[in-house]
């Protein structure tokens, strides 16, 4: 028992160096970026190499006075991590609007990241083809009065976006503080229309944009 | 056998909604480069592709701005560094499971003025069959592109201020602050609030959040809730203390808003003490009429 417990130690021991030599392989080494710059240089050693840059330096404390200080060039940072999307339905069609009825489709949006500041999702663009149908403004969707807009559920949506609200650029639907997995929004677009409201195809092309937070 | 067929259907399951998140994916989160003016560089973001067939992905680029809640707000033609910077693929066509690097060129024109502007290198699906496809999403990748030269870090508080002058209870405090970046770079934020007594004894020291950094030319509004208080506190004139340090060179900036607490119960008992001093005074008087009316008699 005592010497199969030693010899496991001698092979833990020699696992040690080997394991460390084997990060070292250009198989096993990972840069996870480059830099290619006009005053920068090759750095080669042995399987692998490396484009470097020169000038890094940010602040320099002795140039800094009062509330002004001077950026230097060269200088290169990353937050390193990633952001992945999903969205269930990309096809939101509200079928005949009606006079009697609230028309509603839902679409979810899932958004994975590992970034530590969270990440914000909003709506970048809008872009109604025809006659474009009248923003919600009081805060409901109503039935029998031409209203257009959209409602979000989920644990990343905003705290005062609780009501339906117009589909405009800008509009954020989910923003979290912290790292998310998986983490679910649903959008329902809501419109109904009024006795008055003119007939004929009407379509809007919504596009979110998903990024860390600032 | 029904069981290892039971076992079988819910893997099966299970994959297919773990293969359908994650239909794309971009890294790194952000980027910060500090570039000369009249110079360039290439910077490069990756997009994998977590959908089961071959993607054709559009490569953009795209302003980021800040609205007023500190959230970003990401457009065309809102930022002038849009146009310095080039993806240099239009569109990528990424087969499942796999990842492409894509390079963007940045060039910063002469004559360009020190400062911070945020880019997004953004991702976004092809989708086939597009006239019936209304809803889209792309991924950004946030690039900070820092101009060299003298940066000045200038933030002022427009407003600082509560809803009421007068308030019976501290936790129904609630302040607002207004930010202005007038400089020309972001600025990192931390406050604290500290509540003064009319002894000047600090009441409250709190740490508040008020968001992330400040982008250049952009204001912040934040709601600031006093911690719930269950001590006993002394009637009187307060002030509220808003405390920042901002920016990479840590510069101070206070302001202070002046109330009036006084709490129910205070107001009970004085209420009830002047209704006894007046039934008092009443009743001395009355005592004093009778007395006169007595020797009169």
């Amino acid at each position: 028992m005592y010497q199969f417990t030693k010899l496991n130690l001698i092979v833990a021991i020699l696992m040690l160096p080997v394991s460390v030599l084997a990060a070292m392989s250009s198989t096993n080494y990972y840069i996870y970026a480059d830099s290619v710059e006009t005053g920068g240089g090759l750095s080669s050693g042995g399987a692998y190499s490396i484009e470097d840059t020169i000038g890094q330096g940010f602040v320099s404390e002795s140039e800094s006075l009062g509330s002004t200080y001077k950026i230097k060039a060269g200088y290169q940072a990353m937050v390193i991590g990633s952001l992945s999307l999903n969205i269930s339905d990309n096809s939101i069609d509200l079928g005949s609007l009606s006079t009697t009825t609230v028309t509603s489709a839902s679409t979810i949006v899932t958004v994975t990241t590992d970034s530590e500041s969270g990440y914000s999702a909003s709506i970048q663009s809008a872009i109604w083809t025809g006659t474009p149908l009248t923003d919600v403004v009081d805060g409901t969707v109503d039935v029998g009065q031409e209203e257009y807009g959209i409602a979000v559920s989920g644990p990343d949506i905003p705290l005062a976006f609780t009501d339906d609200r117009s589909v405009i650029a800008g509009r954020v639907l989910a923003n979290k503080t912290y790292a998310a997995t998986g983490s679910q929004t649903t959008i329902t677009f809501k419109a109904a229309i009024s006795p008055s409201t003119s007939s004929g195809d009407r379509s809007q092309a919504v596009e979110i944009a998903v990024s860390a937070n600032l | 056998m029904l069981k290892k067929i039971f076992f079988i259907i819910t893997c099966v399951c299970l994959l297919g909604i773990v293969v359908e998140v994650d239909a794309f994916s971009v890294s790194p989160l952000k980027q910060l480069v500090t570039l000369d003016q009249g110079t360039g560089k290439n910077v490069k973001i990756k997009v994998r592709n977590t959908e089961r067939e071959t993607t054709k992905y559009k490569i953009t680029v795209i302003g980021v701005k800040q609205d007023d809640q500190g959230y970003p707000v990401y457009g065309v033609g809102i930022e002038e560094a849009e146009n310095w910077v080039k993806a240099e693929q239009e569109v990528v066509e990424i087969k499942p499971g796999k990842e492409v690097e894509v390079s963007f060129k940045i060039f910063v024109p002469k004559g360009t003025y020190p400062g911070s502007h945020y880019v997004g290198l953004s991702a976004e699906p092809v989708l086939e069959g597009s006239e019936n496809k209304n809803f889209s999403g792309k991924l950004i990748s946030l690039l900070l592109l820092e101009v060299s030269g003298t940066v000045n870090e200038s933030l002022s508080v427009i407003n600082w201020s509560g809803e009421k002058e007068v308030y019976w209870s501290l936790n129904e405090v609630k302040l607002n602050a207004i930010l202005d970046n007038a400089g020309n770079t972001e600025l990192p934020l931390s406050g604290k609030i500290r509540l003064y007594n009319w002894l000047d004894k600090k009441v409250v020291d709190k740490d508040v959040y008020l968001g992330g950094v400040v982008l250049p030319e952009t204001q912040r509004k934040s709601e600031v809730l006093l911690p719930t208080q269950t001590g006993w506190y002394l009637p009187g004139v307060y002030r509220a203390q808003l405390d920042l340090v901002y920016g990479r060179t840590g510069q101070k900036l206070s302001v202070q808003y002046p109330f009036w607490y006084i709490p129910l119960s205070w107001l009970v008992v004085g209420g009830m003490l002047l209704i006894i001093m007046i039934f008092i005074v009443i009743k001395k008087i009355i005592n004093k009429r009778r007395q006169l009316s007595l020797r009169g008699m």
